[in-house]
This record gives structure tokens, C-alpha cells and sequence, in this order.
């Protein structure tokens, strides 16, 4: 939970319930953790200390920090596939093993949580109500759950010696609620308005669909101490019987780590509920009995660190969230992390799962075990970004409706989910210590290619949690006139995925066209060019969806601006504005991006037709242009980047223009000018280039590629750094970078496609005439 | 010896008890002190057990029926012992006359017989109904305004 959101706009409060709430993204957590655990614990269960087994491993640390494979050398590349499929054929029993470890928890949660709502009843003795004043508290439960609404009436019960609160229990379409005679005789006799606070808040329970995921999740932990805890316990006793001592540690080890990652998660969901419940019982009944009952809870005692071993969230921050349930909206650092922790997790045991089951043989064994990885690795970074992009999309909703930064925070759920690495990576490097035994390979240019690989991962994540951040903004005027924010959070998020997959799609490809081909492609200038081409549809595609998505929100908005603002917005009745958001300038970067383009081939047919200009003039532009030429290959040593390298920049001095005019959402007004410059420039090559004689088509497409994929690249990084720039300088002078002149810039416009078209025209009909 | 048991007395005794100390806890009595009768034991382990984790949060103030109950079970067992004693050393003859002149409640205007309970013994079963409530996690200010309700049900030999 974002601890630094404050009141919403206007005193009136934000409604969180149509937005995915916390408690089922903290469920899943779990449940990932306790199958993963579960998978984990039985799998080093299985005796590995076989001497092949170790052998094997030692030789798999050995060859991983080999040299020779980071650099693609053929004969490393190799022997590290022997080593690999070797030992996938000594690991294959531990998958089996994991495999078993991972359905005996889930069958047993099963069970448990099936079983569960009989076995409460049966175990609290729990009996139909009947008390002196059973019709009148009858009748009250009976208004208590009109007033929340619900399909079907709870099943009340009660056990009259029982002292404890009421709590709701049950499967969804017959949900139960146990009362005791404490709260009978206290609350309803003695307190009624405390009765209705705390029954409207077990209600509220039902209402908010948390009780399912509550007993899930208790039936998830039972299932994990019982069948993976304790047969680990079990075997490590008998590793220490066995003088197995680093047996045993690693066991006790794996134990604890799991165990103390599940009762967290599982802690996390029972705190998470309470928040929603609150929330849900305060619009049932508006007053200060629900107050009043937090107020009266008793404090924690503990440190900072104990609210997270706690059953239920601190008073104080319940009071806050009740008056505030925007508090609920940004996702929390602790959150995103452990979504990183899960996911990373995950890949590590679901690549050591599955890859020893599939036949493997020399290298191509090697590719499939790392294209099983890569798949994995990918499915499960982009649900894991997706899931905090859902929680980046509603607290920048939050932060907007508050008339703050949509961008607050983003960038630290990015730096949480990277840092979720470290867990699963101590796990790595404990297996990779004792597996090495008396070898211990050196660790070292591996941990130093994971942690370079974070660190990019980390930029991708703080981009495209930012640009989560900044849809919710171009869309929030949609948004808030839409019947459910649903819609557009999930294009919004699925646009991000999209996004996510195509980049570490083509890095991916990247590295295994490195893998395939650095042996033949020794030259990095060859090597880079060969991968702009490669990279070059998704890197545009990417850059136009990251634009065009966003700014797709203006046409939406401009049909609904006459609609009022949606129910949904505010928990509480009453008129409330929405917070006016900056206008777009979506066709001033367009134009922006159109001007630099013909601009650029201003230029150049400025050198081709100099023949048609004075002779001072046209000796000018010639010296000029060899100067150009001649610096050009000066400064990267081949001439063939001229074209496509100028058209990078001048793609990338187009962002620039365009972020620094932009009042809002400046990256993504950089790309847009980016890209239609990229588009003219690559428009004009067709026509100044493309149509000479004899056509070539592939020879079109490659040039396209490489000048919009490179274009793209470059612009992004422009875009970024003038975005910040801009963002700083509008700190520091305030109305710098105001937007104005529009006729004027109309005009120049008009002249220059004039111009650039002519000799256009003029370059076509030469090609025409040779024809 | 096993325990004396009459839930008759104890639960017409608990009556009077928690008209003094929990006035609000009558209205759940009778259904209370069947399930107390029904199964001691189980009775006792939810006077242990809450609803911490998954309820509300905060917890309730003292639940007296079921200490009322038990600790009054313990308190007849004693008062039977001291009846019994009272009969074998031929102070009455019957058993049930003697436990019931101990308590205020069975005594009418013109009473068929003298307690014999001394001061003493009072003393002794106000300290023991302290010591078992507080055992059974009742605040030492409840537990001694219990006490002070249950022993306030006794009656004293008089000379």
C-alpha cells in the first residue's frame, strides 16, 4: 500500500472495488509460493548427493563460467551442451519428485479447503441461534444483510460459550457466519451500534469476495507444512543421522527460506481483506461506530517489521484507509516485490521441472533447454509486470483524481520487481556452492552477466511501468466518463505486454542469432547492423503502439466529452469535479516529426539537384556535404551508415522538438514525432531511391527496416533524455517550454512539403524517363 | 471421591451470580449453560480459544457464563464436601438440606436448618473462585468482583 497518497479530490472518496484488488493479487502470490515451495522441498528431497550427480553439477558451474560460452565460442558453446543434457538425465528423478511434491500440496488444499467450513462448524460447535431474543436479533441480522445487499442470506450460528468475534466461513453460495455468546450478550445486548459495525463489516467480507481466497489460503499453508515442511524436517533429521551435514543444511536452509515466504504472503492476504472490508462496511453505514470500533483497537506493539507477522493491519492505518481508500490504489513496494520474488522463483523451479523431462541431445539439447527457459522466463516476467502494471495503472488513477503526478512511484515498483531476483539468486548460489563441493567454480563472470542482465531489465521495467502510468493519464478523461475502468486498464496493460514481449522477444532472438552467428559474423559493425535489421519491425512497432495507444484516448474523448463523470468513481453521493487534465498536442509533435523529415530530405536533394542552383551555391553545398561525408566515415569508419545514421538523428532531434514542446506525457510525444519523421523519411527513400531501376523490393524493405528500427531506437532515448530535461527546466523556469506559434509553424510547414514534394516530383520523373 | 455434581444448583446459582456481575448475559443463559452441561470440557477449551486471527481485531471485554459455571461447579464441589463432612459428623441428617442452607437463595424467611459454613471457609472459596478465574484469564478487578458475587450467595453458621 502506497503510504504517501492523501485525501482525494473534493473530500469525496475513491472507490477501489472496480479496480483488482490486492487481496486476490497477494493470494496468488501465495499460492505460487506454496507450489513452488512445495516443488522445491521435495525435489531436494530426493537423494542428489549421488557422486555422478555432483560430478555433474560441478562441471555445470565450471562451464557456466566459462569464458569462452559468454564470447559464443563454438567449442565452449558445445561442451557446455554435453554437460547440460549429462546432467538433465541425473536430474530427471528430481523433477518427477517436484512434480509429485507440487499435486500432493494442491490435492491436499483441496481437500482442506472443502472440509473446511464442516469441520469449523463441527470443531466450535456450532448450533442454530436461540437466545431470549432470537426474533428480534433475527430481524436485525435480517436488515443487516438487506443493507449490504448480498444474493443470499448467510447462515448465522453461534456457539453460546464461545467468546471470541463473529467470522464468516463458507463456500461461495453458502457462506456461514459464527457468532458466540460473548458477542450476542455484549454486542447486540449491550452495544447494538458496535453489533452492526462489526456484522456489517463480516458481511462486507462476503461481499467483497474475500472469504473464498481466506480459506484458500489457509488451506494452502496446512498443505504446505504438511506435506512439504514436515517430510523436510523429517528428512533433515535424517541427513543429520547420517553425518550428512551440508545435506542437512541445505535442507534446513530451503526449509525455513520457503516456509517464512509462505506464512508472509499468507499473513499479507489475511491484512489485505480487512482494508476492503473496512471500506465496504463504511458505505453501508455512514458514522462514527465503525471509527469507533477501530479506534478502540489495541495498537501493535512491535517494530516497523511486525506489521508484517501480524494477523491484521494497524489500527491507525484501518482508520486512514477508511477515510482515505485511495491509500488502496498504489501498489506497495513490498508488493511488487514479492511478486519479483514469485516470479523469479517460479522460473527457476519450472525450468528444472520441465527441462529434464524433455529428450535432449548434443546442442540442440542445449537450445531447447534454453528456449524452454527463455519461454518461461518470458510468460512469467510478463504476467509478473502485468500484475504490477495493473497496480501502477490504479495508483496513477489515484494520483491523477488527487491532481498528482501520475509517475509517483513507478519507477520503485520497477526497482522492486528487479530486486525480487536477489532471493531466488541466494537460492542459485547456495545449490551452485554445495553442488560445487571441493571444485568451487568460480561464480564470478556469472553473477556479473546476471547482474548486467538485471540491470537492463531494470530500465525496461521503469520504462514500461512509466508508460502504464502515462496511459492512465492520456486515457483518464475516458476513463472517468467509462461504466468500469476495466476495459481500458486491461488494453492498457495487455498494450504494456505486448510491448514487454516484443522487446525481450527480440532480445532473446538476439542473443541466440549471437549464439548462432558471432562465429561467422566477427565484425560488430556487421554484427549491428545485421541486428538493426532483425530488431528493426518490433523496435517501430513498439515505438507506434507506445504512442499511438495512448493518444488513441483523445478520439475516445472527444465523442464522450458530453457525458458526465461515472458512478463508479466515488464511494460516497454528492457532486464532484474531476481534476481537468493539460490537452494533448499529439498533431503538433505529428507535424514536428513530418517537418524534420522533409527537412532531412531537403537536404539531401539539395545535394542531388545542386547541379540546378548557382555555381557559388551549389560548389557550397558540395563542399559541405564531402566535409559531412568524409566526417561521417571518419568518425564510425563506414560510409554505409550516412543515410540510415542521419536519419536516426534527425528522428531523434524530432523527439527532442516534440517532448520539449509537449506540456504532459513528453516521451510519448517524442516517439510520435519520431515516428512520422521516420515515416517521411523512409516514404522519401522509396521515392528518391526505390523506384530506380531495376526495382528491388527486399532491398526497399531492408532500408525501411534498418532506417525505422534504428530511427525508433535512437528516439527513444532522445525522447526520454528531453522529456527529463524539460521536466527540470519547467522546475527551474517555469513557462519555458510553452507551446505557441501554431500558424506560424502551419506555415512553414506548408511551404517546406512544397518544396520537398517538387523535387519529389522532379526525382520521379527522371526514374520514369529511363524507364 | 468423584466430583460432586448438581447442574440444578449450579446453573440456578449462576443465575444469581450473573444477575449481580454480567446482568446483560442472562438473555443467553439457558442456551449458554445447556451447552456447558453438555460437554464440560469442550466448554472449558472455548473459554480458551478466540477468534483473534480471522475476526474483527479486537477482542471482547470478560465473558462470564462459563467461568460462572465452572468456577461455581468447583465452588459446590467444595460446599458438597463440607455438607458431606456436616452429615457424617451427624451436625444433619440429610445431605441436600445442609448443601442448600449454605446458599441465600434456598433459604426463606424461616429457615429448616443452620448453614455450616464458617467464616473461615468463605475465605477460603472467595480465594479459590480469585485463583481459578484468573486462571481462566479474567482480570484480577472481575475476578474478585466475582468472588465477592458468589460468596455474597453463601450464608454463615449462625450462633
Amino acid at each position: 500500500m502506497d503510504a504517501n497518497t492523501t485525501s482525494p479530490v473534493a473530500g469525496r472518496r475513491l472507490n477501489p472495488f472496480p479496480f483488482p484488488s490486492d487481496t486476490t493479487l497477494r493470494f496468488a502470490l501465495l499460492a505460487i509460493f506454496v507450489i513452488c515451495g512445495s516443488a522445491a522441498l521435495h525435489g531436494n528431497m530426493h537423494d542428489i548427493s549421488e557422486a555422478a550427480t555432483l560430478e555433474c553439477s560441478r562441471e555445470i558451474w565450471s562451464s557456466a563460467s566459462d569464458e569462452g560460452l559468454a564470447n559464443g565460442d563454438a567449442d565452449a558453446v558445445a561442451n557446455t551442451a554435453d554437460v547440460i543434457v549429462k546432467c538433465m538425465e541425473y536430474l530427471r528423478p528430481a523433477a518427477w519428485w517436484k512434480i509429485a511434491g507440487m499435486l500432493v500440496a494442491v490435492a491436499i488444499a483441496a481437500v482442506v479447503y472443502h472440509a473446511g467450513p464442516s469441520w469449523i462448524a463441527r470443531s466450535r460447535r456450532l448450533e442454530p441461534i436461540t437466545t431470549a431474543n432470537s426474533l428480534e436479533l433475527e430481524a436485525e441480522l435480517r436488515g443487516l444483510v438487506a443493507t449490504a445487499g448480498l444474493d443470499r442470506t448467510p447462515e448465522f450460528l453461534w456457539n453460546p460459550l464461545a467468546a471470541g468475534l463473529p467470522t464468516v466461513f463458507g463456500h461461495r453460495g453458502r457462506f456461514r457466519i459464527a457468532l458466540s455468546g460473548a458477542f450476542v450478550s455484549q454486542a447486540f445486548l449491550g452495544d447494538r451500534a458496535r453489533f452492526r459495525a462489526i456484522m456489517l463489516h463480516e458481511l462486507a467480507h462476503i461481499r467483497t469476495g474475500d472469504v473464498p481466497k481466506t480459506y484458500l489460503s489457509i488451506a494452502l499453508l496446512v498443505a504446505f507444512f504438511a506435506t512439504a515442511l514436515l517430510p523436510a524436517l523429517v528428512v533433515t533429521v535424517g541427513r543429520l543421522a547420517a553425518a550428512d551435514w551440508a545435506g542437512a543444511f541445505h535442507m534446513l536452509f530451503q526449509s525455513v527460506f520457503w516456509s517464512v515466504i509462505a506464512i508472509l504472503a499468507g499473513l499479507s492476504v489475511l491484512r489485505a481483506r480487512e482494508y476492503y472490508a473496512d471500506v465496504q462496511a463504511s458505505v453501508w453505514q455512514r458514522g462514527p461506530d465503525l471509527e469507533r470500533m477501530l479506534e478502540t483497537l489495541p495498537r501493535p506493539s512491535g517494530g516497523p517489521w511486525w506489521r508484517y507477522l501480524s494477523f491484521h493491519p494497524d489500527p491507525a492505518e484501518r482508520l486512514r484507509v477508511v477515510g482515505d481508500p485511495s491509500r488502496l490504489f498504489g501498489l506497495g513496494f513490498a508488493d511488487a516485490f514479492g511478486i519479483g520474488v514469485a516470479a523469479w522463483l517460479i522460473i527457476d523451479v519450472a525450468t528444472f521441472v520441465i527441462s529434464p523431462l524433455v529428450p535432449l541431445q548434443g546442442l540442440t539439447g542445449l537450445f531447447v533447454f534454453m528456449g524452454i527457459k527463455a519461454i518461461l522466463t518470458l510468460a512469467i516476467l510478463v504476467i509478473a509486470i502485468g500484475a504490477i502494471g495493473i497496480g501502477v495503472w490504479r495508483g496513477a488513477f489515484a494520483q491523477l483524481m488527487t491532481r498528482r503526478s501520475p509517475y509517483r512511484g513507478a519507477a520503485g515498483l520497477g526497482l522492486a520487481l528487479v530486486l525480487g531476483a536477489l532471493p531466488g539468486r541466494m537460492l542459485v548460489v547456495a545449490d551452485a556452492y554445495r553442488m560445487s563441493g571441493e571444485v568451487r567454480a568460480p561464480l564470478y563472470p556469472t553473477l556479473v552477466l546476471t547482474a548486467a542482465i538485471d540491470l537492463l531489465l531494470l530500465m525496461g521495467c521503469v520504462m514500461i511501468f512509466r508508460w502504464i502510468a502515462g496511459t492512465a493519464s492520456a486515457w483518464f478523461e475516458v476513463v472517468v466518463r467509462n461504466r468500469s475502468p476495466q476495459p481500458v486498464v486491461m488494453a492498457s496493460v495487455g498494450a504494456a505486454l505486448l510491448l514487454v514481449l516484443g522487446t525481450l522477444g527480440s532480445a532473446s532472438f538476439a542473443v541466440y542469432f549471437y549464439f548462432l552467428a558471432m562465429s561467422a559474423v566477427r565484425d560488430l559493425a556487421q554484427f549491428g547492423y545485421l541486428a538493426a535489421f532483425i530488431i528493426g519491425v518490433p523496435v517501430f512497432v513498439a515505438s507506434v503502439i507506445a504512442w499511438a495507444f495512448p493518444f488513441a484516448a483523445k478520439l475516445c474523448a472527444r465523442r464522450r466529452r458530453s457525458d458526465g463523470p461515472a458512478p463508479w468513481i466515488f464511494l460516497d453521493d454528492g457532486g464532484s469535479e474531476i481534476p481537468e487534465q493539460a490537452a494533448l498536442s499529439v498533431a503538433s509533435a505529428a507535424v514536428t516529426g513530418v517537418v524534420l523529415g522533409l527537412l532531412y530530405w531537403l537536404a539531401f536533394e539539395l545535394v542531388f539537384f545542386r547541379s540546378y542552383l548557382p555555381d557559388a551555391m551549389a560548389g557550397a553545398i558540395a563542399a559541405a556535404f564531402d566535409a559531412y561525408v568524409a566526417w561521417v566515415i571518419g568518425l564510425t569508419g563506414d560510409a554505409g551508415v550516412l543515410f540510415p545514421g542521419t536519419a536516426a538523428v534527425v528522428q531523434a532531434f524530432a523527439a527532442v522538438i516534440a517532448s520539449a514542446k509537449a506540456v504532459r506525457l513528453r516521451v510519448l510525444h517524442g516517439l510520435c514525432a519520431a515516428s512520422c519523421c521516420g515515416l517521411v523519411i523512409t516514404a522519401g527513400n522509396i521515392l528518391f531511391f526505390g523506384l530506380a531501376p531495376p526495382i528491388d523490393l527486399y532491398g526497399i524493405a531492408v532500408t525501411g527496416l534498418v532506417l525505422l528500427g534504428l530511427g525508433g531506437a535512437v528516439a527513444l532515448g532522445a525522447a526520454i533524455v528531453a522529456a527529463e530535461v524539460g521536466r527540470l527546466a519547467s522546475r527551474v523556469l517555469p513557462g519555458l517550454w510553452v507551446p505557441g506559434g501554431r500558424k506560424a509553424w502551419l506555415g512553414a510547414f506548408a511551404l517546406l512539403v512544397a518544396v520537398v514534394l517538387g523535387l519529389m516530383v522532379v526525382r520521379v520523373s527522371e526514374h520514369l524517363a529511363v524507364m | 471421591m468423584d466430583n460432586f455434581q448438581d447442574d440444578d444448583l449450579v446453573g440456578e446459582i449462576a443465575l444469581e451470580v450473573l444477575t449481580r456481575v454480567a446482568p446483560q448475559e442472562i438473555a443467553i443463559f439457558p442456551a449458554a449453560s445447556r451447552a456447558y452441561f453438555a460437554d464440560k470440557d469442550a466448554a472449558l477449551k472455548n473459554l480458551r480459544q478466540g477468534d483473534e486471527v480471522l475476526g474483527f481485531g479486537s477482542s471482547l471485554t470478560v465473558f462470564f457464563t462459563p467461568v460462572v459455571l465452572y468456577v461455581l461447579s468447583e465452588v459446590v464441589d467444595t460446599l458438597a464436601r463440607i455438607a458431606r463432612k456436616a452429615v457424617e459428623d451427624g451436625v444433619s441428617k440429610e445431605f441436600t438440606a445442609v448443601l442448600q442452607s449454605m446458599f441465600a437463595k434456598f433459604r426463606g424467611p424461616k429457615p429448616d436448618g443452620l448453614s455450616v459454613l464458617t467464616k473461615e471457609q468463605i475465605g477460603l472459596i472467595h480465594a479459590k473462585v480469585v485463583s481459578t478465574a484468573t486462571r481462566l484469564k479474567v482480570p484480577a478487578a472481575e475476578a474478585g468482583a466475582l468472588a465477592n458475587a458468589i460468596t455474597a450467595q453463601l450464608v454463615t453458621a449462625q450462633k
